[in-house]
């Protein structure tokens, strides 16, 4: 291990459900992988190995859902390193690992998880952050492994990263910044610490999934807020969209595989679309309806 | 008045088979909506009334957040927007590169030089650009109603300031370098290694059969000679039928500040909106390129 905590908690998280014990060290790392079945301009996907190179001139390997090798600038700090390992690396490493990584930030629901989805920008973190000061436990940010192996009852896995927001968001909601999430390059960005603890990370059912969908462009007269159940064909449609980093995912466990995992969570999961104006002054609103729905079904 | 700048293709192997980019571009404000939506109805041949919500033209937004997280792997709101401009080219590449035809792709970036030395919008993956430009005395008025404030000086101040940007950092779409008004259109008209035709949003309005004709005649499209295709794509997109499709369905590219997305589209506003003092403004920074497009006249008054 490279004696990061926060890299431990987030293997501990996967390896708690099964397959190898996962390494990671620094070490050298190709520039490419040969043989690449999927290539995108800052990733390869080879058989079982997974490549991501950084801007910053880092690059991390990812092999057999067990080892990971980071290979880096010496100015790098450990935050500056675990950004994108526990990022987009994590990502391919829950998928090696069969595991279905979701693009979804998520809060505890009784004895479940609830997560928020939707596209980059929707506000899953900003609105995961209101909920706890409201009292409820954060779950996950950003990405929530899901281990869909069992029918009917796919698990969230929880917890394998500390919550990131913009600094705009941390004074919308009220939360301490602890720190920039890079020491190298100027963005507005925060970790912000809240519910950082063991019990956060433990297992539970994925009970429920709200998408996030901004209200913009809606006729005059409508409503202003809307939470409606998708089921069937309209749940997987709406869960196909929160599939983190699908082409790693296509590349590595393959269309049929990803899909067979999304029907599980598809049929163990209740989906909502959650509707509501982008707006600040409206806000907490937002958050009121959603704390409503969520304790209709806590 | 029509104006066509390097508009053959002499010199740029249409047929090479990577070339499948038409970038759609045009200082915001500008009727890019409006040609998409045209360009959307003219290549269903849809006689059916013009869906907002679901233009049916194959390509995106060059801003697009999500397209370019996806193609890149990396999360563009963890990288700074320089990081994100120097792998832009790189999401285009990914998209000529997995295209079965032609992509449309709106475009409201200046087309620039990145610092590293490429170009933003490479031409080895460009079939050719279509540029719109607009009089920036309207684009004054126009743009003071989209981000919903009546403040003119405002808008006259972003048309007049060469280090544009919009978008970036935390909002939904990537950051998008504009220079200011004269800069953006001059980064288009100038462009030599693929061929750019450029529309002026008054002759759309007051020719649109004919301007449109041009415009896909200009893009080589199927059907591009056939006149019934076309008037029947503009008719289905006349300005009171946005307008009443936007009152229906909504629209959504508009923000909620706005009252309408599609407000009036009429040329000439600026003459009841504009102070004087604020149309001076923009003239003394633009004359030079509004006197190409026929915006002020030989003697240097707007007209």
């Amino acid at each position: 291990m490279i004696g990061s905590p926060q890299l431990e908690a987030a293997c501990r998280v996967l390896e708690s459900h099964g397959g190898s014990p996962i390494t990671s060290s620094h070490g050298p790392v190709p520039e490419l992988l040969e043989r690449a079945v999927v290539a995108g301009p800052m990733f390869d996907v080879a058989d079982r190995r997974f490549l991501l190179r950084v801007p910053n001139g880092m690059r991390v390997l990812v092999e057999d859902g067990a080892a990971v090798t980071i290979d880096c600038p010496a100015h790098l700090s450990d935050d500056d390193q675990l950004l994108w390992v526990l990022g987009s690396a994590w990502g391919a490493l829950a998928y090696q690992r069969g595991l279905l990584p979701l693009h979804l930030s998520a809060v505890h629901l009784g004895h479940g998880i609830a997560g928020f989805g939707g596209r980059s920008g929707a506000g899953k973190s900003t609105l995961a952050a209101a909920l706890t000061t409201r009292g409820h436990t954060l779950a996950a940010d950003d990405v929530t492994g899901i281990d869909a192996s069992t029918p009917g009852r796919p698990m969230a896995l929880p917890g394998h990263k500390t919550l990131k927001l913009w600094g705009d968001a941390t004074t919308l909601v009220g939360v301490e910044r602890d720190r920039p999430v890079r020491s190298d390059q100027p963005v507005d960005k925060y970790y912000v610490m809240v519910g950082d603890d063991d019990e956060a990370r433990r297992a539970l059912p994925l009970r429920r999934i709200y998408q996030l969908i901004d209200r913009r462009g809606q006729p005059e007269g409508g409503a202003e807020f809307a939470i409606s159940q998708r089921r069937g064909g309209e749940a997987v449609v709406t869960l196909e969209s929160a599939i983190y980093r699908p082409r790693f995912g296509e590349a590595i466990l393959g269309r049929r595989r990803l899909f067979e995992l999304l029907a599980v969570v598809a049929a163990g999961t209740e989906v909502f679309d959650f509707e509501r104006p982008m707006r600040r002054d409206r806000f907490w609103a937002g958050v009121d309806v959603l704390e409503d729905h969520l304790s209709a079904g806590g | 008045m029509t104006v066509t700048d390097q508009a053959t293709r002499g010199g740029h192997d249409r047929a090479a088979a990577v070339r499948r980019l038409v970038w759609l571009a045009s200082y915001p404000k500008s009727g890019n909506t409006w040609t998409r939506l045209f360009l959307s109805q003219f290549l269903t041949g849809s006689v059916a009334a013009v869906d907002l919500n679901a233009i049916e033209l194959h390509g995106s937004i060059s801003s697009s957040r999500p397209s370019f997280d996806e193609v890149v792997g990396l999360p563009s709101s963890d990288l700074t927007d320089d990081e994100v401009d120097e792998l832009r080219p790189r999401v285009y590449e990914a998209w000529a590169g997995s295209s079965a035809g032609t992509s449309f792709i709106k475009v409201h970036d200046a087309n620039r030089t990145l610092p590293a030395g490429e170009r933003l919008f490479p031409a080895s993956l460009t079939d050719c650009a279509v540029h719109l430009v607009r009089n920036p005395l309207d684009v004054a008025v126009s743009l003071a109603f989209h981000q919903g404030h009546r403040d003119y000086d405002r808008t006259i101040r972003q048309l007049n300031d060469p280090g544009r940007v919009i978008a970036g950092n935390r909002r939904s779409q990537l950051r998008q370098t504009l220079l200011d008004w004269s800069g953006h259109a001059r980064s288009w008209t100038g462009e030599r290694a693929f061929p750019v035709a450029t529309f002026r949003y008054e002759s759309l309005v007051a020719d649109p059969i004919g301007e449109f004709a041009r415009l896909v005649a200009f893009l080589d499209l199927d059907g591009a000679d056939d006149r019934a295709r076309v008037e029947l794509a503009v008719a289905g997109t006349r300005f009171d039928v946005l307008q009443s499709a936007e009152a229906a369905t909504g629209f959504r590219e508009r923000h909620h500040w706005q009252g309408r997305f599609f407000r009036t589209g009429r040329p000439g506003e600026w003459r009841t909106r504009l102070s004087a003092s604020q149309v001076t403004s923009v003239v003394d920074a633009h004359g030079a390129v509004m006197r190409r497009f026929g915006y002020v006249d030989d003697a240097g008054f707007p007209c």
